[in-house]
């Protein structure tokens, strides 16, 4: 911890996000109208007093709608990162731990989704699902498993062949347990640092997806969704585009600078270096 | 060396069997007969005999594993299915629209080590400086910036505001090329960006850690000038993990041009892509996952290969 302390950009991420997530958490009490009522007469207004961002192309005020899209995408990386980090755990143990042909064949199926670029794969899928954000999730996650079962197996191979391994075998524990207790808790440290850098990848593919016009329904507010609107409208409003965009830009990188101090802060090896 | 390459060959043709599941099982998911929707302009529905007819002439009377391996012998003849809304072939759509993508990818290449390189060298031999940060968070921006924001920005920066760049639209190179190299210098940065930016951050953290080996200190003590040290030294071993940022990256060049081409209004494979997905233009979308996969097994074939021929201790493994 007082390593991540110490470097500075994590903590500029950590303020971000946490500044972000009290958004979320707090979305009906600090924005300032409701994100969903309409007002044709004051459509694509620039920023005033009363809208301090301006309104969107149906008379929303911008502000609460990017407040309440906070809520979308934090929902949508964490969650995609919560199922894909079991999913993908659980198949890097397996891996790891059996070796040989198990081994073999788990790692040729995620070598074979991992063939399919991020952003086409949840695209295809999600439009095959249907709109609705979970829907999105499924997409992003059943994907997102491959890079967390490739970490974890790599941890596995090399925990495994440790002294304390054996003598946890050779007094008798069962595997289960060897698996569960012993060799996933000394695993997991990379996966963390995966995780982090995961979240901003699944926002990033998430508002990409809505972007295109798939995802959470209307009238849900998600930030790429606005940009999609904003996009319309760029030489009528072109501060409609601005900060939905920029929101989604500070999480991704809050997400990214997180990762790199959990790296330099969990691995020892590398402390100084980067 | 020979057992390796025969191994990756082996490990790739096994990965390319499971892609070609995937990806029929991806395509069997979308809802609805898409054979139904591509003909409710034209043909009688209430017709059930028409409709049998059409269906099973795209194969969708029969079992689902027959299905699997009429399209499986397709794929190996070379015929992959025609377009439900032009019925061009695909791979003549993919022939047209092949040469603009890869004008993009090549441009955005161009943007990404013109730009990734000199981060990642300058802000390694500058460790810990003001320098280093700025250029480490100027790659991390690069990383997380949404392309389709950095397109709408640019979009309106020089577009819209300064005027002095298309906004969209695309003209073949034969048809008036100066506003041809005018329209690729935005989509073909914003493909870039991310690559650039991953650029910057392995050269910088591979760098590094050359620098930091006995040998490089070796050379400094017995007297070679610094540069020496960094041309001769350094450069080439820290160039090895540089290799799998091209697998990375063509990925991301990938998915960008689908986002990107559709910002831009250009007639890519991207874009077509993109159409055939909003169209469920089933057999369209069944070939460019197909044509993506392949792409990226075959990158990945090549960046394993040469890294077999780079550092000899890998191909043991």
């Amino acid at each position: 911890m007082g390593v991540l302390l110490r470097h500075r950009l994590s903590i500029v991420g950590i303020l971000i996000l946490s500044m972000v997530a009290l958004m979320a958490v707090f979305a009906p009490f600090v924005s300032p109208h409701n994100p969903y009522k309409q007002d044709l007469y004051h459509v694509l207004e620039k920023p005033s007093k009363l809208h301090w961002l301006g309104t969107d192309n149906l008379g929303r005020d911008l502000l609460s709608r990017v407040i309440y899209g906070s809520r979308i995408s934090l929902y949508a990386g964490l969650a995609s990162m919560a199922i894909s980090a079991v999913i993908g755990i659980i198949i890097g143990l397996f891996a790891g731990y059996y070796g040989g042909t198990v081994d073999n064949i788990l790692m040729r199926i995620t070598d074979a989704f991992m063939c399919f670029p991020y952003f086409i794969f949840v695209l295809t899928l999600a439009a095959a699902l249907g709109p609705g954000i979970n829907n999105i999730i499924t997409s992003l996650s059943l994907l997102g498993w491959t890079g967390f079962a490739r970490i974890i197996r790599g941890q596995v191979l090399v925990v495994r062949e440790l002294p304390f391994i054996e003598a946890a075998k050779a007094v008798g524990i069962p595997e289960y347990r060897i698996l569960l207790r012993h060799i996933l808790p000394n695993s997991l440290a990379p996966v963390i640092v995966a995780a982090s850098i995961f979240i901003g990848r699944a926002i990033l593919t998430e508002s990409g997806t809505a972007f295109l016009g798939l995802g959470a329904e209307p009238p849900a507010a998600s930030w790429g969704k606005e940009l999609r609107a904003g996009f319309t409208y760029l030489e009528r409003a072109p501060f409609f585009s601005v900060v939905p965009g920029l929101m989604i830009t500070l999480v991704v990188m809050a997400f990214n600078f997180l990762g790199d101090g959990l790296r330099d802060a969990l691995d020892p090896h590398l402390r100084g270096k980067r | 060396m020979r057992q390796y390459i025969a191994k990756r060959l082996l490990y790739s043709l096994i990965i390319l069997l499971l892609v070609i599941l995937i990806v029929f099982i991806l395509v069997r998911l979308i809802p609805g007969d898409p054979i139904r929707a591509a003909m409710q302009q034209n043909v009688d529905l209430t017709d059930q005999k028409i409709v049998e007819e059409v269906r099973s002439q795209y194969g969708l009377d029969k079992p689902i594993h027959i299905q699997f391996c009429i399209w499986f012998w397709d794929l190996i003849r070379g015929d992959w299915g025609k377009s439900l809304q032009t019925g061009e072939t695909v791979l003549s759509m993919f022939w047209k629209r092949l040469p603009v993508t890869l004008e993009l990818f090549v441009g955005a290449t161009f943007w990404a080590w013109i730009i990734g390189f000199p981060i990642g060298v300058i802000s390694a031999l500058k460790r810990n400086s003001i320098t280093d940060a700025s250029l480490t968070s100027v790659a991390l921006i690069g990383v997380s910036i949404p392309s389709f924001w950095e397109g709408i920005l640019f979009i309106y920066l020089f577009a819209v505001y300064f005027r002095i760049l298309p906004p969209s639209g695309f003209f073949y190179i034969f048809e008036d090329p100066w506003f041809h190299i005018k329209s690729l210098i935005m989509p073909t940065f914003v493909i870039g960006t991310h690559t650039a930016g991953l650029l910057g951050r392995y050269v910088r953290s591979s760098l590094l850690e050359v620098l930091n080996e006995d040998y490089i200190r070796t050379a400094i003590a017995k007297g070679l000038p610094r540069r020496i040290v960094i041309q001769k030294h350094a450069g080439r071993p820290a160039m090895i993990p540089v290799a799998t940022v091209i697998s990375l990256s063509w990925g991301h060049f990938l998915a960008g041009a689908f986002l990107v081409e559709y910002i831009f209004a250009i007639p890519g494979l991207g874009r077509m892509g993109v159409e055939a997905i909003f169209a469920r233009d089933f057999p369209v979308i069944q070939a460019t996952l197909m044509a993506v996969a392949l792409n990226v097994l075959f990158i990945n074939l090549a960046v394993d290969i040469l890294y077999g021929f780079l550092d000899p201790r890998i191909r043991l493994h």
